[in-house]
C-alpha cells in the first residue's frame, strides 16, 4: 500500500510537469477614466521583462531617450502588438455583469521606462453611464495559452476624473479553468464607482 | 485492486498531450479558436470554478504554477539586469560566477515549470525499457538539443535577416514545431508497431510458469539489459529541434546588448539546469514504472508491461498528431 501511494504521488508530480509555461512576463496596471457619471475607458499599462524588451529593441530600436517616433510606434504596434487582437489583447472586462468585448483598442503607445524596460499602453473604450447608484467594473488580464504571464503590480489600478465620486477597488484571485491546460490563478481588479 | 489502480495511474500519467504554444505577439492562435471572447462568466471567489479546478489538486496546480512563475519572473528580471550591467562594465570572476549561477537556476526552474515536451520524455521512458542511467542521458540530451537548436536559429537569423528578428524566430520556431510533430508521428507509429508485435508474439508463445525476475519473464529481463538505445536519437532529435523560447530570448538579448560570449556561456549554464531537471524527471518516470509494474507478476504482468509500453508509444503518436493539427 505504501508503494502504491508513493507511486501515485510520483505519478501526480509527473502529471503536474506536463502542461505549458510562460516565456514573456508582464507587470500590468490600468487607469479607469471616469467623467461625471460616465465610465469612459480603461487605459492599460504593460511593463515587459528585460528579455522581451531587448528583443523588441533589437528589431525596432531604442528611440531617443526611450521615446519612439510616431512611425516607430506604428511599426511596433503593427508587428509586435496587433496580433494580440486574436487573443482579445489578453484583457477581459465586465461591467455590471455585462461582458465588454475587447476586439479593438486605441491610442497604442510604447516607450522605454526609467529602468529601460519596454512599456506598452493602450485604451479600451467602454463609454457607459453609471447604472443606478453605482457601477461595478471588473478587469482581468491573462493569457490562456500560458505563453505570457501577466500579473498586476502593487499599484494595480488608478481612477482618474472621478472628482466628487466615491469609488473603492480591490484585487481578488480565483481559479479559472482553461481548456486543455487546466486551472490557472486569475487576478481580477474590481472597482465600484458610485454615482455622484 | 492495487494492480488495477496502478495500471490506471500509469495510463493517466501518459495521457496528457501538450498543445503547441504559439507566440501570441507574432503567431495566430493554435487551432481550437482564439481567446478573443471574454469568458462566459467572470467567476469570483472559491465557488466560481467548476470541476477539478476547484478541488485540492486544482488549487495545488494553479497555486503551484503561479508560485513557480513568480520565482521565474523575478529570476528573469535579475538575470536581465545583471547581463545588461556586465555588458557595459565587463565581467570579473565573481561576475562570471553570478551569471552562470543565475542561468543554471533559471534553467532548473524553467524546466520544473510545465513544458518543454516533457510529456514526450515521459512517454518515451514509459514506452521503452529504459534504465536510470539512460534517464540521465536522455534528460541532458533533450536539454542540449533544445538549446543548440535555439543557438543555431538565432545566429543564422541574425546573420541573414534584416527585418524583425523576433517575428522571424517565432516563424522558424513554428516550422520546427511542425517538423518535430511529423517526426514524432513517425516515431510513435514505430513504437506502437514494434511493441504491438512483441505483445502478439508473447500471447502466441511463451510459457511463464514458475519463475520471478521482479515479475518479468526471462525474455523481458534480457531485453531490459539491452534496451533499444538506438531509438534515443530520433526521439531526442525530433523533440530537441524545437528551439527553447527562453534560450532564444536570452540570446537575442545578448546580441542586443553586445554580450554574445556572456550570452552563450549563460545558455550553456541554463542548459545544464534544464538537463538536471529533465534527467530527474526521466529517472522519476522510470522508477515509477518499475515500482508499479513490480506489483504485478507472471504473464499478466508481462502483458501489462508491454501494454503500458504500447500506451507510451500511442502517447508519442498522439503528441505528434495533436500538435500537428493545432499548428496547421
Amino acid at each position: 500500500m505504501k508503494r502504491l501511494v508513493m507511486a501515485s504521488i510520483l505519478a501526480l508530480v509527473i502529471i503536474a510537469a506536463a502542461a505549458a509555461h510562460p516565456h514573456v512576463w508582464i507587470d500590468s496596471q490600468f487607469e479607469l477614466r471616469v467623467s461625471g457619471n460616465r465610465i469612459e475607458a480603461v487605459l492599460a499599462y504593460w511593463t515587459f521583462d528585460p528579455f522581451f524588451t531587448e528583443m523588441i529593441v533589437l528589431d525596432f530600436g531604442r528611440g531617443v531617450n526611450g521615446t519612439y517616433t510616431p512611425a516607430q510606434v506604428e511599426n511596433i504596434r503593427a508587428n509586435a502588438f496587433e496580433n494580440l487582437r486574436r487573443y482579445g489583447y489578453f484583457t477581459y472586462i465586465d461591467l455590471d455583469g455585462r461582458k465588454i468585448p475587447v476586439d479593438s483598442v486605441r491610442r497604442f503607445d510604447v516607450r522605454l521606462n526609467e529602468e529601460n524596460f519596454l512599456e506598452y499602453s493602450f485604451e479600451v473604450s467602454i463609454d457607459s453611464t453609471i447604472d443606478g447608484r453605482s457601477s461595478t467594473l471588473k478587469v482581468s488580464m491573462y493569457d490562456e495559452t500560458f505563453f505570457t504571464d501577466i500579473a498586476y503590480r502593487n499599484d494595480y489600478a488608478i481612477v482618474s476624473g472621478a472628482d466628487g465620486s466615491r469609488y473603492r477597488k480591490q484585487l481578488t484571485r480565483d481559479r479559472h479553468m482553461v481548456p486543455v491546460w487546466g486551472p490557472m490563478t486569475r487576478e481580477t481588479v474590481e472597482i465600484v464607482v458610485e454615482r455622484r | 485492486m492495487a494492480r488495477i489502480i496502478s495500471s490506471v495511474m500509469l495510463i493517466i500519467v501518459t495521457t496528457l498531450p501538450p498543445p503547441a504554444q504559439a507566440n501570441p505577439f507574432f503567431d495566430r492562435p493554435p487551432a481550437g479558436g482564439s481567446a478573443a471572447e471574454a469568458p462566459a462568466e467572470m467567476d469570483h471567489g472559491p465557488m466560481g470554478a467548476v470541476g477539478w479546478g476547484d478541488g485540492f489538486f486544482g488549487r495545488l496546480w494553479a497555486d503551484g504554477t503561479r508560485t513557480l512563475s513568480t520565482w521565474q519572473r523575478d529570476l528573469n528580471r535579475r538575470l536581465g539586469l545583471f547581463l545588461r550591467e556586465v555588458s557595459q562594465r565587463g565581467l570579473s570572476v565573481g561576475g562570471w560566477f553570478g551569471v552562470l549561477s543565475f542561468a543554471f537556476l533559471f534553467g532548473l526552474l524553467h524546466a520544473v515549470l510545465p513544458g518543454h515536451r516533457k510529456s514526450v520524455l515521459i512517454s518515451y521512458c514509459v514506452a521503452d525499457k529504459a534504465r536510470v542511467v539512460h534517464g540521465i542521458g536522455l534528460g541532458f540530451l533533450f536539454a542540449a538539443m533544445h538549446a543548440l537548436s535555439a543557438v543555431v536559429i538565432v545566429f543564422v537569423t541574425v546573420s541573414l535577416v534584416e527585418v524583425s528578428l523576433g517575428s522571424t524566430v517565432a516563424r522558424i520556431s513554428r516550422v520546427t514545431q511542425i517538423v518535430s510533430s511529423v517526426l514524432l508521428l513517425a516515431i510513435g507509429a514505430a513504437f506502437c508497431f514494434l511493441t504491438g508485435r512483441e505483445i502478439l508474439s508473447h500471447m502466441r508463445g511463451a510459457d511463464h510458469g514458475g519463475h520471478s525476475h521482479g515479475g518479468l519473464c526471462a525474455a523481458t529481463v534480457a531485453t531490459n539489459h539491452n534496451p533499444r538505445t538506438s531509438k534515443w536519437v530520433p526521439v531526442v532529435l525530433s523533440t530537441g529541434i524545437i528551439p527553447c523560447p527562453i534560450t532564444t530570448a536570452l540570446l537575442l538579448f545578448a546580441v542586443s546588448v553586445n554580450a554574445v560570449v556572456i550570452g552563450l556561456a549563460a545558455v550553456v549554464a541554463l542548459s545544464a539546469g534544464l538537463g538536471v531537471a529533465l534527467a530527474a524527471l526521466a529517472i522519476l518516470t522510470i522508477l515509477v514504472k518499475e515500482k508499479v509494474l513490480a506489483l504485478v507478476e507472471g504473464k499478466a504482468g508481462h502483458l501489462l508491461h508491454a501494454g503500458v509500453e504500447l500506451v507510451g508509444g500511442v502517447m508519442i503518436l498522439a503528441v505528434g498528431a495533436i500538435t500537428l493539427m493545432l499548428l496547421l
